[in-house]
């Protein structure tokens, strides 16, 4: 050995000093943090606090024997001084390897010598002082110490603060997580369902239902909450325990997640589906009638009516609403009756067979009238019970009075509608007048026609009455002739009508009156009420249609022109006028019955000035440019479909960073379908959720699942043409080529 | 075989042989002249016989039969009742079998390569496939085929759209009654039950996405027995098209078909008369474009020209001689309306008025009556009918060069799609605008020559029909050779092996390619099998041409060597003692 291999011996053996030593000192270190943290526990300190002081006892452990050691200072004359001391036969020379040769004298050259040969046999001998072994069984004692006053400290800690801040730092050592739920589902009231809890998180309730969610957590997490398909989420409550609450009445059908975070992470539970069942309104079956009934006035005219109802959850109530319509033609009248069924005589159950004779005498049906029926049924839904009624059912009874009218012409018996008949009439008395002029004198014949004028206006104001006009309007203050004639024949019509049928507008006219009639005592109070009529707008407050209306509004005119010639004693210058409005009320007529149950769009009036008058000066050249948006839609699902086939085709069952993301954005596209059909694609959301958050690994299962909604997601759409394609091969075109000279030659 | 009638089937290649031999004989012969032995000249002799013994027990020499031997040719699925009889007939029939046949009595498995050295007379079984067929050496074999085979013996996948309903059919052969299933991603799509015998069927989908998908089609017998098989289906995208609308005034027809091809995604531009002289343009999915002169150049951008007749009747004669080129050179037209009344145009189609307007007519077993032309249209040469009633062709179109003029004489069809059958709204055009429009070309055409399905180690061969190019085609991105047709031009040939099961890919040029699914070997079953029956029925006919008998060779037996090998031996002990 020479003296660089001695001096790189000697710093080898510093090195094995210093790690020895530190492994020591790391023990102490140790068990003194362990002792610290022990006895602080037993203290009611913070938790920083509480960590500062161990780091600080165990860092001041650190340094304190590092210095005890004079480890920082260690010189390669520590470890000769510890090989003369050790090793007698060195003669205390070993100081003599780390200094050159020149400085020697040629005693310690060779002095130098015998040590480095010496030195070669001690090495594998040296024995570096160290107390690892009891450092150790320190650590081993404080260990002991540490675990027996750590099993103390929680009893303490319990009676002391049994929710201080210490218990949360208890919590943040593992996740919070739910420990329990419960479902407290409480249905509406009319379904009769009593309230009852459920374990199971996947709803499937009455409409209207009362959810309440209590949630037992194993922690107190921070921010608990639960998400409603995917978009509105609210705050669980909390009674200051670990249990939280959240109560909603539930409408619709969705999904719903609960989440809640600690100070690490924001936990989410899985998608949940709420199925709501609406409540279906009543059926209703009408047994053994048909649609449309026709019997003769000889016939039994009692009509049996038998219905079957029935509800989901009980029916409440039922009725028959039914219309006589009387008259034809211009005569049409018809009246509307509620009638209650004999039996059941109270309404309760979720079947019922409810009965009613119809007796069509006493519903006053005559030959030639109609009854319309139709059932209809509430069930006991609140606050607003589902109705639902029938198809509307005809009963006619066959017409015998125009035979009657045939074959007996000549009895005089006037069958035929009253308003019909009066401007007929008037048609015939001016012809008649016409005729006999020559026989009667000036003033018969002015008188007479001035008297059919009247008959005329009296006329119009029937009409002006369907068209919502005032009994008087236009025509100045009524005499009390006037009066009196037209109570006689006014009121027989418009009091016969019903009150709740749309079409019956006399019936609904009269009440206005009469409820005029009854509020007169509150004319006092109120002395422009004498003046002003609290109609709404007469153009408007009718119950006919517009093109109903303009046809009575025509007939009207015609009629107030045909009464002027008469008043002016010209009856050959009204018959025209009169001939007109008869046509119209012909018109009208044959109309009315079958506006009864119509309903249809009416479109609004022609600009006539517009028409046809080839004005272009607003007609354009314009030039648009859109792009249809159809192919913008589901593309992440159809990513998401493309990726899960490509992964059941490769047996693949890791799922990429890229494939999360493409089923995160499936998934946002996906939650909109979820919450309106929860049923058919909660699962899918489920998985897709999973798929890009939590799990890199799925199954052939799980991926043929996934498949399957995502297929069910994406809409059917109509097929459109495909470009085909073709090879411009020579022989193509030659083939064309031919075919073309083959068709000229 | 040589000259000398001698064949040979060393087991070691022959130049080594010889090479060993001679120079084993060179070296024993120096040996003996060295030590200058009696009999030298007889030893060198035993000593070369020696040598040719051992040398002909390597080679195992044959020589030339008088007589050819026929064979019988033992395949998958033979009875062995039949090959009995063929024998009890025949007792001189060699026997053969492949390697997947059933083992017979004195039979030997077919060697790889032996197909064209052997005369086949009978082969019983399911037959060889075309690839081995094109090996056997022609003959006029007696081909007895298996006993029926139960599952899916016929087939027929045409290409497939998304979006719009594709069948598949096929035939199935059931022993008894059996429920036939498509599943596709979402489910059962249709289903069929099969009595007890061989029965069509058809099943309809409509896949809702392009790409490469597996359905499965799966029969369940009466006792329960359940089979699944994979079905390959490469959706495709359909095309979009290039649609030009002119119209005289707006319609409530024209408006709804420009929604329902404009919400697929097609590029449609339309202008419609608003008065004499305004005009309303709209560009759907299309960048704006001056359509204001029907010029060629505006024609070729577009695939297909929708007009009325009006339009038609008061276009320039400029601009009607460009539209004529136009449809010569592939661009399709379709009127819509009234048919031109003028005969001698390029746009006419030939028909007579009727008294009957409306039409009644039948789409997807669906009875409608719509308001139509009256026209009846004059059924020539050259007028495809697309839908048609008892009376007439509603739905058709003529040729004209490379285009086509098409005619819809229907009316008010919208009326169809407003009473929520969509599907059927779409029949009555898609199928019209798709046969009418212009066709894309192509540089390369790829069709498969080899059928569905197919399997892993075996050819699957293609042809190629190229536009003037010269065609790379590349299988799983490895180039695969094509050889050119001897008597026609850029009509290419190539075959590949695929390795393994699953997707893959022939590509030719850049974009033209085929997806096809290669399935393990016990799928689709009675599907080869069938297949290869028909072919090696059909082959079975092949005339011979300059057939010469085959000869037969006889192996000389080893006997004779071993006897030369022991005579030569002991003398060459026994000569010194002597």
């Amino acid at each position: 050995m020479n003296a660089q291999q001695a001096r790189s011996s000697l710093q080898k053996l510093k090195q094995r000093y210093i790690l020895l030593r530190l492994v020591e000192i790391t023990f102490l270190s140790g068990s003194a943090s362990l002792l610290a943290f022990a006895f602080l526990n037993l203290l009611s300190i913070g938790f920083v606090l509480k960590i500062s002081l161990v780091l600080f006892c165990g860092i001041a452990a650190v340094v304190l024997a590092s210095f005890h050691y004079r480890l920082p200072r260690l010189g390669s004359g520590f470890f000769t001084g510890f090989l003369n001391q050790q090793f007698p036969q060195l003669h205390e020379s070993a100081d003599l390897l780390l200094r050159a040769d020149d400085s020697l004298s040629t005693l310690q050259q060779m002095q130098k010598v015998k040590t480095l040969s010496l030195l070669n046999q001690i090495l594998p001998e040296v024995k570096l002082p160290h107390r690892i072994l009891q450092s150790m069984l320190v650590f081993l004692i404080s260990v002991g110490l540490h675990l027996g006053l750590s099993s103390l400290a929680p009893m303490s800690h319990g009676r002391t603060k049994p929710t201080g801040k210490e218990g949360r730092s208890h919590d943040k050592v593992s996740p919070i997580y739910i420990k329990s739920f419960t479902l407290l589902i409480s249905p509406p009231p009319y379904t009769h369902v009593r309230p009852y809890a459920s374990s199971d998180l996947n709803l499937t309730v009455p409409e209207g239902t009362s959810v309440k969610w209590r949630v037992e957590f194993s922690g107190r997490p921070s921010n608990a909450r639960i998400f409603f398909s995917g978009k509105d989420s609210v705050d669980f409550s909390n009674d200051n325990s670990l249990t939280y609450f959240y109560e909603r009445t539930l409408q619709g059908s969705g999904f719903y997640q609960m989440q809640w975070q600690d100070d690490k992470k924001v936990y989410r539970s899985d998608f949940y589906k709420i199925e709501i069942i609406k409540d279906l309104p009543p059926k209703i079956a009408v047994k053994d009638l048909n649609q449309f009934t026709k019997l003769k006035f000889t016939d039994k005219l009692d009509v049996i009516l038998k219905s079957e109802l029935t509800d989901d959850y009980g029916v409440s109530d039922a009725q028959i609403v039914a219309t006589v319509s009387k008259g034809s033609g211009e005569g049409v009248k018809f009246r509307e009756e509620k009638l209650r069924f004999l039996s059941p005589a109270s309404f309760v159950g979720k079947k019922l067979d409810a009965t009613r004779v119809l007796d069509l005498k006493k519903l006053g049906l005559e030959p030639a009238d109609e009854l319309y029926f139709y059932v209809e049924a509430w069930d006991s839904k609140s606050p607003s019970p589902n109705r639902s009624r029938t198809e509307t059912f005809f009963i006619a009874i066959q017409d015998t009075a125009q035979e009657i009218t045939s074959v007996d012409a000549g009895l005089g018996v006037d069958l035929m509608p009253e308003y019909f008949r009066s401007q007929r009439q008037i048609i015939i008395d001016t012809e008649k007048l016409l005729r006999d002029k020559k026989n009667i004198s000036a003033q018969q014949f002015n008188f007479t026609s001035n008297e059919l004028g009247y008959d005329q206006k009296a006329l119009r104001l029937r009409y002006g009455q369907f068209l919502g006009e005032e009994d008087e309007a236009g025509i100045g203050q009524p005499s009390e002739e006037q009066e009196a004639e037209e109570s006689d024949p006014l009121k027989k019509v418009t009091h016969q009508h019903d009150t709740k049928n749309e079409h019956n507008l006399v019936d609904q006219k009269s009440k206005q009156h009469q409820h005029a009639a009854e509020e007169n005592g509150e004319e006092a109070k109120n002395p422009l009420k004498q003046f002003v009529h609290e109609h709404d707008n007469t153009e408007e407050a009718t119950f006919f249609i517009q093109s109903l209306k303009t046809k009575l509004k025509a007939a009207i005119t015609q009629m107030w022109d045909a009464e002027l010639y008469l008043r002016l004693y010209t009856p050959e210058k009204s018959l025209p006028y009169q001939y007109r409005a008869l046509n119209l009320l012909k018109e009208i007529s044959s109309d009315s019955r079958i506006f009864v149950h119509r309903s249809g769009f009416d479109p609004p009036p022609l600009k006539e000035e517009k028409r046809l008058a080839a004005d272009l000066s607003e007609v354009k050249s314009q030039s648009n440019i859109l792009k249809s948006r159809a192919e913008e839609k589901w593309v992440g699902v159809r990513a998401a479909l493309s990726v899960v086939e490509r992964m059941i085709d490769e047996d693949s069952v890791t799922v990429s960073t890229e494939n999360q993301k493409t089923f995160h954005q499936a998934g946002q596209e996906l939650a909109e379908l979820a919450s309106a059909q929860p049923l058919t694609f909660l699962k899918g959301l489920s998985l897709l959720k999973s798929l890009s958050e939590e799990k890199s690994r799925t199954t052939k299962t799980e991926l043929a699942q996934l498949r399957a909604i995502l297929w069910k997601a994406l809409p059917v759409r109509m097929s459109s043409p495909s470009q085909r394609q073709s090879n411009g091969h020579v022989l193509n075109k030659q083939f064309l080529i031919h075919l073309d000279q083959r068709k000229y030659e | 075989m040589n000259e000398f009638g001698l064949s040979f089937e060393p087991l070691f290649p022959m130049p080594l042989v010889f090479g060993l031999g001679l120079t084993l004989f060179v070296l024993f012969a120096w040996l003996e002249v060295k030590k200058k032995q009696k009999l030298i000249g007889y030893r060198i002799a035993a000593l070369f016989c020696l040598m040719i013994s051992v040398i002909g027990l390597v080679l195992q020499p044959r020589v030339l039969g008088k007589e050819h031997q026929q064979v019988l040719l033992l395949t998958p699925g033979y009875a062995k009742s039949q090959a009995d009889s063929v024998l009890k007939l025949n007792p001189d029939l060699k026997i053969l079998r492949t390697q997947s046949a059933d083992l017979f009595p004195a039979s030997e498995e077919l060697a790889s390569g032996h197909l064209n050295a052997v005369d086949v007379k009978y082969i019983l079984g399911a037959g060889l496939p075309k690839y081995a067929l094109d090996e056997l050496r022609p003959s006029n074999y007696v081909f007895i085929p298996p006993q029926r085979t139960n599952g899916v013996i016929a087939l027929n996948l045409p290409e497939v759209f998304s979006g719009r309903p594709n069948i598949v059919s096929g035939v199935f052969n059931a022993s008894q009654t059996t429920k036939l299933k498509l599943v596709g991603p979402a489910g059962v799509e249709d289903s069929t039950v099969v009595d007890q015998a061989t029965k069509s069927f058809a099943f309809s989908f409509t896949p809702k996405l392009p790409g490469l998908f597996i359905y499965h089609l799966i029969s369940e017998d009466k006792a329960g027995s359940k089979k699944s098989e994979r079905l390959p289906i490469d959706v495709k995208s359909p095309a979009k098209l290039h649609i030009l609308f002119l119209q005289d005034f707006p319609t409530v027809e024209f408006r709804n078909l420009k929604n329902f091809l404009a919400d697929d995604g097609h590029s449609v531009v339309i202008q419609t008369r608003t008065s004499k002289s305004n005009f309303t343009e709209e560009f759907i999915n299309a960048p704006k474009v001056s359509i204001n002169n029907l010029s060629s150049r505006l024609l070729t951008s577009f695939d297909l020209l929708l007009a009325d007749s009006k339009t038609i009747n008061r276009l320039t004669s400029s601009e009607k001689s460009d539209l004529e080129h136009a449809v010569q050179n592939g661009l399709g037209l379709v009127l819509i309306g009234d048919l031109p009344a003028k005969k001698n145009e390029f746009y006419s189609i030939e028909g007579r008025s009727t008294s009957t307007d409306t039409a009644h007519f039948q789409i997807n077993n669906k009875g409608y009556v719509l308001p139509a032309q009256p026209t009846e249209v004059t059924p020539i040469d050259g007028l495809t009918s697309i839908l048609k009633n008892k009376k007439r062709t509603l739905t058709g179109y003529r040729f004209l060069g490379a285009g086509k003029i098409g005619f819809q004489l229907l009316q008010e069809t919208y009326r169809i799609k407003l009473e929520g059958n969509g599907a059927d709204y779409a029949a009555i055009w898609s199928t019209l605008l798709e046969k009418v429009s212009r066709k894309k070309a192509k540089n390369f055409d790829l069709k498969m020559n080899t059928f569905f399905p197919y399997y892993a180690d075996e050819p699957v061969t293609f042809s190629v029909v190229s536009a003037g190019g010269i065609a790379d085609a590349f299988s799983d991105d490895i180039k695969i050779p094509l050889i050119e047709n001897v008597i026609i031009n850029d009509y290419w040939h190539g075959k590949t092996w695929p390795k393994s099961t699953g997707w893959h890919q022939l590509r030719v040029g850049d974009s033209t390619l085929v997806n096809y699914f290669v399935h393990d070997v016990s799928e689709w079953t009675a599907l080869s099998t069938v297949r290869m029956s028909n072919e090696t029925r059909i082959a079975q006919f092949k005339t011979l041409q300059n057939h010469s008998p085959l000869p037969t060779s006889n192996p000389v037996s080893p006997f004779i060597f071993y006897l030369i090998f022991l005579f030569s031996a002991a003398f060459l002990w026994l000569a010194p003692k002597i």
